[in-house]
């Protein structure tokens, strides 16, 4: 898994490129902890993102608890296959998926 | 004269010759001596020493022997240096191992205890001749976060559960005793799928830092007439089998998973079960066993693994599932907890 972060303004974007599961999401969890400071827009871009576990959705979900009540979330260019897996899940309810 | 001269310039001459012959050995005696001392004497101590270090003593502690000020003396102080590093090294080695040894022998006894958790023993209701069980749950690692739970709620209600944590390992099995106990408990409270659901889901997110969650799957069977009523927070689709058709995903509402979000509500829905027809609960970790490639399993070569004999007994259905995983998976390791409950009304 790789992840790229482009910072503008308060406006954060994270891109995640390949599998974020079990192995992997520890390190996006690290990475949002030490750079949600001051971010009020975050958005995640999923373009290149090929498969999410439910570590993966843990992780999801602790942002989206983190920018609630302190600015929005955005979830962006979802492929099929992790489309699939949030309206299983229910995450479809608590996301905001453009 | 002249003869006698010479004869008395010879002797003189022998006897210097004597003289300092006889300097020069008991000089290079001396010397020798000395440099024998010096250089012999500790590298021979060294030798020895080293030769019975060798068993399981192992320490080679710097002497005054050995202080030459030179070479010899660099190389004790290596030698010391490197008897003590060794010994700290073979301390550590024991340590971790008797620590390895230890958590292994209480992993292996959290595996029983988990797998005790689980109803085990098919058939579980040997007088109930209208439905037949099996289920099996297959950790990835020692114990897992997937489990499967059925009770009787009364003579003609079936409770079944099927359910998966976030992640994997000890963290995973401590929050999926919980839910389970949870589940069981406030279902032999109330009917109701939904209203089970939404409070344990309350109950959960009463304390819930780490932000663990759990997709579950419970309905409720009425064994009389098939009917089941069900609810979904955030779990696999369930597949079934019509008496006469062939297993099929049955697309059903979604609520979020449980742990997530305090104050969700979950929606009830109900589906039939026929005489002759089977409903098949399972975790991701069917759907998503990977192969070498990174390909999924996915719920296509499910259904045609279920399929291939749609009229078998639930036993025999797991069992072609978990060949058919195990097929495709093939030399890859498997990644995430296995388990599945298959229930046929007879």
């Amino acid at each position: 898994m790789k992840i790229n972060k482009r910072s503008e303004g308060s406006m954060l974007t994270i891109y995640i490129e390949g599998r974020l599961d079990t192995s992997t999401s520890p390190e996006l969890s690290k990475e949002l902890d030490s750079s949600l400071e001051g971010v009020t827009q975050l958005v995640f871009d999923f373009t290149l993102l090929e498969y999410i576990s439910s570590s993966g959705l843990r992780v999801l979900l602790a942002a989206q608890k983190a920018m609630n009540g302190k600015g929005t979330m955005i979830v962006k260019n979802v492929s099929e296959l992790v489309m699939e897996v949030f309206e299983i899940t229910g995450f479809t309810d608590i996301l905001t998926i453009e | 004269m002249t003869e006698s001269r010479f004869a008395a310039g010879t002797k003189r001459s022998q006897q210097t010759t004597i003289v300092m012959l006889a300097l020069v050995l008991i000089l290079g005696t001396v010397g020798a001596l000395t440099v024998a001392n010096k250089i012999v004497k500790p590298v021979e101590r060294m030798t020895n020493r080293i030769y019975e270090i060798s068993g399981t003593d192992l320490v080679f502690e710097m002497e005054d022997i050995y202080r030459t000020n030179d070479e010899i003396e660099v190389l004790a102080e290596s030698f010391a240096t490197l008897s003590t590093r060794t010994r700290n090294y073979i301390d550590q080695i024991t340590k971790i191992t008797a620590e390895k040894e230890r958590i292994g022998a209480e992993l292996e006894l959290a595996t029983k205890i988990q797998a005790d958790m689980l109803p085990n023993i098919f058939p579980p209701f040997p007088d109930r001749s209208e439905i037949d069980i099996y289920a099996a749950m297959t950790p990835a690692k020692e114990v897992g976060g997937d489990f499967y739970d059925f009770f009787l709620l009364d003579d003609d209600h079936l409770g079944l559960v099927m359910a998966d944590v976030s992640g994997k390992g000890v963290p995973a099995a401590l929050f999926m005793m919980m839910s389970k106990i949870l589940v069981s408990n406030y279902a032999a409270m109330s009917g109701s799928p939904a209203k089970v659901l939404e409070q344990v889901n309350a109950q959960i997110c009463k304390n819930n830092d780490e932000e663990m969650f759990v997709t579950v799957w419970f309905g409720v069977l009425e064994i009389s007439s098939g009917k089941i009523t069900a609810a979904n927070a955030g779990h696999e689709y369930p597949i079934i089998k019509k008496s006469d058709g062939s297993f099929e995903l049955f697309k059903d509402k979604h609520g979020f998973v449980i742990g997530g979000m305090d104050g969700m509500r979950y929606k009830e829905y109900e589906l039939t079960l026929e005489k002759g027809g089977t409903l098949f609960l399972y975790t991701d970790g069917v759907a998503e066993a990977t192969n070498n490639d990174n390909e999924l399993f996915g719920t296509d070569r499910m259904l045609d693994a279920l399929n291939q004999d749609s009229e078998a007994d639930p036993k025999t259905l797991l069992s072609n599932m978990k060949d058919s995983v195990d097929k495709f998976v093939g030399e890859a390791p498997q990644f995430d907890d296995l388990t599945m409950l298959a229930v046929k009304l007879l």
